[in-house]
């Protein structure tokens, strides 16, 4: 009988993940599910960030879809189109969100001597969102602090920033029929 | 000092050398620690150390998972082992404080607990005026959150019992009553180590004793004392709940028990002052027993502390107590109390909670289950009622609020010199929680309003042929699936004239507009904010903020206000809530393909737009004309940004914000009226204007609920110039 080799991991684990070619990951403990594309239900007066909201078995969970968070081109969705749940903190609850990327990839763990600080990436993604640069066997990781990226912004957009323009439903990227 | 030194050394090495799972290992190590306990009796510290250490031990033989407290013990065990060195009080104060770093390292202490958790309290050898901080030792959680609710009941208690009794001095039952209440609450501080609210508990029970003993009359100025102590004790209680290592100098209670030792002090001497001038002890011993008791948190009285220390022998204390002309305190036997058939249990909150989500649940996943009739009508019913057998767990009785609000009644009427009475009824209806908590604050506006506004003075009201005291009148009752509240005053209504002057006068509306105004309309402007009629502001009303506050509160509850009045007759003023918070009825809709719900609440009738009278009040607004009557045009696809409204084939529903205006809704399809689950949308969607909350549909589509009073603000107020 062949017992399967179980990877050992050393260091803290993460879920790395894919978004516009580079290579993502986050903290696994934060991770809650993994979903693949499910109807996505849009809200007006958000940013064009939110997509929308979802019916997670009974629960109503936004999603944040990082590629226009980080600036980068909005893609069509495919079938390896994901959304991570994340339950993070903020102020004082726990609440969870959906983060839509390209592709999930797998659990990896990075030891302490692999993190690197790294000052500025692009000027998209400040500072604070990045936990540093992991150089791992197979390609650079981008390492996200997820908590701030989803803590940080509102999630309603008010009057003033109506006026210039922004957000309402977009019939176009909200939803995707399952 | 060798024989203690050797000891700890060795269980050190026994802590230090044992293995996961070694149960026996474990239970001698345990074991060795209660017969620590013979050295340190007399130490109050090292006694909760010890207890917290045995208590680990019983938790962790069950996992078996020893390595997790080793390093926690072997701290534990260094300290106490210092502790029997150190002979004075500040080297002792300092190991006090290394002992509370200790206590929080807890690693079976979770996160919740750790926030909840004081510090010991600190040996004090002087009364020190100044310093009155007070850290508070919570070992077991469960056991603090139910002395404070239990406080929290018992001092509601006493407040009623003191309205009581200040109308009819001669009810002594209630004296009796409020002595075994603080009594009581006494006792719990003793147990918990809650020394200032023991203290205060204390003072006050000295205090009811004489009065019970007929020794001091029930007058007004006993009644005010009474009261203030009510207040002192539920300013500590809130600290205590708000729970963020209680610093107790925040509420000086020093001046209210020198006032409450005055008077008891004028009926006799304190058995410490008897003693001293008969000289059978020294001032300092004294002080060293008065300090020692407040310690103990009175559970022990003077004399019994005197003897134990030797200062007296038991005659003298005998004698001297003749002296003092008193009774020692009999206790009260407690009376049987009735068996009732229908005991009251405490449940935490969120438990609660969880039952009522999961029936949520399985509301929603019968309304996706309907398609199949396997005998749907059984299960439609059983669920129904479990749905109504849940939400009667949210609910408690109004009675609680009620006797807040003759307080304030009370005190207000005082202030302003009115004279008023106070009517409650309906105080046995049971509401939702969360309607209870939130109706507190407008309705004591309410009440200040009619009190300060309302109700003329004694003079105006003789010479109107009114009884001298003004009637306010608050009533809770249930019509249908409803909840009305009402405030009801009769005194001099509201005049539509001041009313209509004082909008002129603040810009409000226009002379043009005034005799096209429905009755509804004027009333309705005492809501705007900054409105007010009053010729004089006072720190209770004036400003014109009370009115916007119960708007608003009310909104957020899905309420409706509703005003009746007569001038110089009364005025009533009543908050209407749909019975239901979590489950509502709503009307499902569909705009460019995104599904809405509409509270029915809220609906009047839906229509077919057909031959469209359309005027346009500028570029944006527009209004259509229907049977003779103007809406004005909400169109829900431009809401959406999904484009806009053709009028002239589309559906319409009429609603009705919760000022009674009216305006149309333009959809796509009506669909259905069902049974809506609110589901919130989380508190990053907060601020979101127009939309409440969220459900999820038969089908699994995600429906968003519209909040009608805001949607129609946000449209409107964007459009108009």
């Amino acid at each position: 009988m062949e017992l399967t080799k179980r990877k050992v991991l050393t260091g803290d684990r993460y879920l790395s993940f894919s978004l516009d070619g580079e290579e993502y990951c986050l903290e696994i403990l934060k991770v809650k599910e993994l979903l693949g594309l499910v109807k996505i239900t849009a809200i007006p007066q958000t940013p064009p960030f939110i997509r929308g909201i979802i019916n997670l078995r009974g629960q109503i969970i936004p999603i944040i879809d990082l590629r226009i968070k980080f600036g980068l081109q909005s893609k069509a969705y495919d079938k390896r189109t994901s959304i991570i749940v994340v339950e993070i903190d903020f102020e004082s609850d726990l609440l969870l969100m959906g983060v839509l990327v390209d592709t999930i990839s797998e659990v990896i763990g990075i030891p302490e001597e692999k993190m690197n600080k790294v000052p500025y990436i692009n000027s998209k993604i400040h500072t604070d969102f990045i936990k540093g640069i992991a150089n791992m066997q197979n390609g650079i990781k981008i390492v996200l602090d997820i908590g701030k990226i989803l803590g940080s912004d509102d999630f309603v957009i008010f009057k003033e920033m109506e006026e210039k323009g922004f957000c309402g439903l977009d019939n176009e990227s909200a939803g995707f029929q399952v | 000092m060798e024989k203690e030194n050797k000891l700890f050394k060795k269980l050190a090495l026994q802590i230090f050398n044992l293995e996961d799972g070694d149960v026996m290992g474990m239970s001698e190590i345990s074991n060795q620690f209660k017969d620590l306990s013979s050295i340190f009796e007399k130490n109050q510290i090292a006694m909760e150390m010890i207890d917290r250490i045995e208590k680990l031990f019983q938790a962790v033989m069950k996992e078996g998972n020893f390595s997790k407290i080793k390093e926690f013990l072997l701290d534990g065990i260094a300290l106490l082992n210092k502790l029997t060195f150190v002979e004075n009080e500040t080297d002792q104060n300092v190991i006090c404080s290394q002992i509370n770093h200790w206590l929080l390292l807890d690693p079976y202490l979770t996160e919740k607990d750790q926030q909840k958790s004081f510090k010991v309290e600190t040996i004090e050898t002087s009364h020190d005026q100044k310093d009155t901080t007070e850290h508070v030792l919570i070992l077991n959680t469960d056991a603090f959150s139910i002395f404070l609710s239990d406080a929290e009941e018992r001092i509601q208690h006493a407040q009623s019992l003191i309205l009581e009794l200040e109308k009819d001095s001669t009810k002594i039952e209630n004296i009796n009553l409020l002595f075994r209440i603080f009594h009581t609450i006494k006792g719990e501080c003793g147990f918990l180590k809650i020394a200032t609210l023991g203290e205060l508990a204390h003072n006050i029970e000295s205090l009811l004793d004489l009065m019970r003993e007929r020794k001091l009359t029930v007058d007004a100025k006993r009644i005010d004392q009474l009261f203030a102590g009510v207040d002192l004790c539920k300013a500590i209680l809130l600290e205590l709940r708000k729970g963020q290592g209680v610093i107790f100098n925040r509420i000086p209670i020093e001046k209210y028990i020198q006032s409450i030792l005055s008077v008891i002090h004028q009926e006799y001497p304190p058995l410490g002052d008897v003693l001293v001038n008969s000289n059978k002890i020294s001032e300092r011993e004294k002080n060293e027993i008065l300090n020692e008791q407040k310690l103990g948190v009175f559970s022990k009285k003077f004399g019994e502390i005197a003897v134990e220390k030797a200062f007296v022998n038991e005659n003298d204390i005998q004698e001297s107590l003749k002296n003092q002309k008193n009774k020692i305190f009999s206790e009260e036997k407690q009376k049987t109390q009735s068996i009732k058939n229908d005991p009251i249990i405490k449940v935490k909150a969120s438990k609660i909670n969880y039952l009522v989500e999961i029936i949520g649940e399985l509301i929603i996943a019968q309304g996706q289950s309907n398609d199949q009739s396997v005998n749907s009508n059984q299960i439609n019913k059983i669920t129904r009622t479990l749905q109504y057998a849940a939400m009667q767990l949210r609910t408690e009785k109004i009675k609680n609020l009620f006797n807040n609000l003759k307080r304030v009644v009370r005190d207000i009427s005082k202030t302003l010199n009115k004279s008023v009475e106070i009517n409650l009824l309906g105080e046995e209806l049971e509401v939702d929680r969360n309607l209870i908590e939130n109706l507190e604050e407008p309705l004591m506006h309410l009440i200040r309003n009619s009190i300060h506004h309302g109700i003329e003075s004694i003079e105006e009201r003789i010479n109107a042929n009114k009884p001298q005291s003004g009637n306010i009148t608050i009533a809770a009752e249930r019509k249908g699936n409803q909840i009305i509240i009402s405030v009801m005053d009769d005194g001099g209504g509201l005049k539509k004239d001041k009313i209509i002057n004082k909008a002129i006068e603040k810009n409000l509306i226009k002379r043009e507009t005034i005799p096209h105004l429905k009755e509804d309309e004027i009333y309705n402007l005492i809501f705007i904010q900054g409105f007010s009629t009053a010729e004089e502001v006072n720190y209770v009303s004036g400003r014109g903020v009370g009115m916007d506050i119960i708007r608003s509160v009310t909104q957020s509850l899905r309420g409706k206000i509703d005003i009746q009045t007569k001038p110089d007759c009364f005025t009533k003023i009543s908050l209407i809530f749909p019975l239901n918070t979590a489950i509502i009825d709503g009307m499902v809709i569909k705009v460019s393909g995104n599904y809405l719900i509409i509270p029915v609440a809220s609906i009047i009738i839906s229509i077919k737009i057909k031959n469209p009278e359309i005027h346009e009040i500028n570029q944006k607004v527009k209004t259509l004309k229907i049977n003779d009557e103007i809406y004005p045009v909400i169109d829900l696809k431009r809401y959406l940004k999904l484009g806009e409204t053709d009028l002239s084939d589309s559906l319409g529903i009429i609603i009705e914000n919760s000022e009674k205006k009216r305006f149309i809704l333009t959809a796509d399809e009506i669909l259905a009226k069902k049974d809506i689950v609110i589901k919130s949308l989380g508190k990053k969607f907060n601020r979101l204007k127009g939309i409440s909350s969220a459900t999820i549909l038969s089908g699994g589509n995600v429906g968003l609920v519209l909040d009608v009073d805001q949607l129609i603000e946000h449209t409107l107020t964007q459009e108009v110039p």
